[in-house]
């Protein structure tokens, strides 16, 4: 990992431990180092913008009560935020009955997203992490790739995407095992 | 060993994908087992990682503030009636020490964080006025990311004030600017159909510069920062290649 990911890393956990102690400074930095790439993210798995704010502010009011459970051992600060959020996005998605519409448009919403992504290209690029993980990306086969994507944008489990692919369970986990291991070994050897 | 049973459970894991009963298990094996629990941290990280590949999409300004006002709420709901007011700590006291501590860089952050505790005395006159809650709820911070790659490792942060229109930033790690020429701040208003000068940065041997500015012009509504290279002393209206940007 660089010296500088690794200062950010240390930064991030400092924040988490002085909100954990009710400090909201800390907290509306967090909010500020975080909330742009959360908001994004979120956005791409809900597909609605009032949505997308919701669940931000669910997941931040989250951090705020549960900070002090945060492991740096564990995972990256980031990485907790993420996961927080993804599962308020899920429980939505479940909660309004879209995973089947999201089945069914989801190819089609890739595909779109895949347009959005090259149009924004040019601003991504500058964001060393997103750069970094579109080119991994790229280096893994598309159908693992796709499942990687439907697993976790799509929120969709393993038998889901299964259905919608047409493919046996056994070949599903394959592929996000492969899909996942491949983009881990090109981001650690990028670090 | 872990078998490839083991590695797909440990990627359904970091995808939460995994039924409760599952999870347990799971996460009994792993308490037992470094080897897989090191794998399952970095497929967890891996898959995290993908969040920064979405289209990037800023939220609106006016959440922050709602979901400050929540935790602020809270906060106040879960606390004796008689005690004090929630204060910052650690070392960041005031909104403008903290802001200008993400002007961070490797070791230059630890440095930074040195120098940040010495400034507080002075910052504490210097922004008596901001030190409500209110002024720290209305505080902008901006990263402003690389347009060239001989900025790759340059870090700038801006902290503005909007009702007070004046703000700080903090350079770290920025490469001389050439002789004759001088790095400019500019503010982005749509209002305008010109970046609003923010004024010259002058930048030390060391490549870090904190430098407190106020625009030429009122600026209403701030949808990026960016810094330029201009002809030493600046100029009125931006001529040269930005080489910083960010919101």
């Amino acid at each position: 990992m660089t010296s500088t990911k690794e200062a950010d890393r240390q930064l991030d956990a400092q924040l988490l431990v002085r909100i954990a102690s009710g400090d909201e400074v800390a907290f509306g930095a967090l909010y500020d180092r975080f909330s742009p790439g959360l908001y994004s993210f979120i956005l791409k798995m809900v597909r609605d913008e009032k949505e997308a704010e919701d669940v931000l502010q669910e997941g931040f009011a989250h951090i705020w009560r549960r900070a002090s459970t945060y492991d740096p051992a564990r995972s990256s600060a980031f990485t907790w935020a993420v996961m927080i959020l993804r599962n308020k996005a899920i429980d939505r998605l479940r909660v309004r009955q879209r995973i089947e519409r999201t089945m069914e448009k989801a190819t089609v919403e890739f595909s779109h997203f895949a347009e959005a992504d090259e149009v924004s290209a040019g601003e991504a690029e500058r964001r060393e992490d997103g750069a970094l993980v579109r080119s991994a990306l790229k280096e893994i086969p598309e159908e693992q790739k796709q499942a990687v994507e439907l697993a976790f944008f799509g929120g969709l489990t393993h038998e889901q995407i299964a259905e919608k692919l047409g493919a046996p369970l056994g070949t599903i986990k394959a592929r996000i095992r492969r899909g996942l291991l491949k983009l881990r070994d090109f981001l650690k050897e990028a670090a | 060993m872990i078998d490839e049973h083991q590695q797909d459970l440990a990627s359904e894991y970091a995808l939460g994908a995994l039924d409760a009963g599952t999870i347990r298990a799971f996460e009994a094996e792993l308490a037992a087992n470094p080897e897989l629990r090191a794998l399952t941290g970095e497929l967890r990280e891996a898959a995290a990682a993908l969040a920064h590949t979405a289209p990037r999409k800023l939220p609106p300004p006016e959440l922050r503030q709602r979901i400050l006002s929540e935790i602020r709420a809270e906060a106040a709901a879960s606390k004796p009636a008689s005690s004090a007011p929630v204060r910052s700590g650690g070392f960041g006291i005031l909104p403008w020490a903290l802001a200008a501590g993400f002007a961070v860089s490797t070791a230059a952050f630890w440095y930074e964080r040195n120098e940040l505790q010495k400034e507080a005395a002075s910052l504490l006159t210097e922004t008596q006025d901001l030190r409500g809650r209110d002024a720290l709820a209305r505080m902008r911070i901006a990263t402003l990311a690389a347009q060239v790659d001989a900025y790759s490792k340059a870090t700038a942060v801006i902290v503005w004030d909007p009702q007070n229109q004046r703000g700080i930033v903090k350079l770290a790690n920025l490469p001389r600017a050439e002789a004759g020429k001088d790095y400019q701040l500019w503010v982005i208003d749509p209002k305008y159909p010109n970046p609003v000068n923010g004024g010259i940065l002058p930048v030390g041997e060391d490549g870090i510069a904190r430098v407190a500015f106020t625009p030429d012009q009122p600026v209403k509504k701030v949808a990026k920062f960016a810094i330029s290279v201009e002809p030493a002393g600046g100029v009125p209206k931006a001529t040269g290649p930005i080489v910083m940007i960010g919101d």
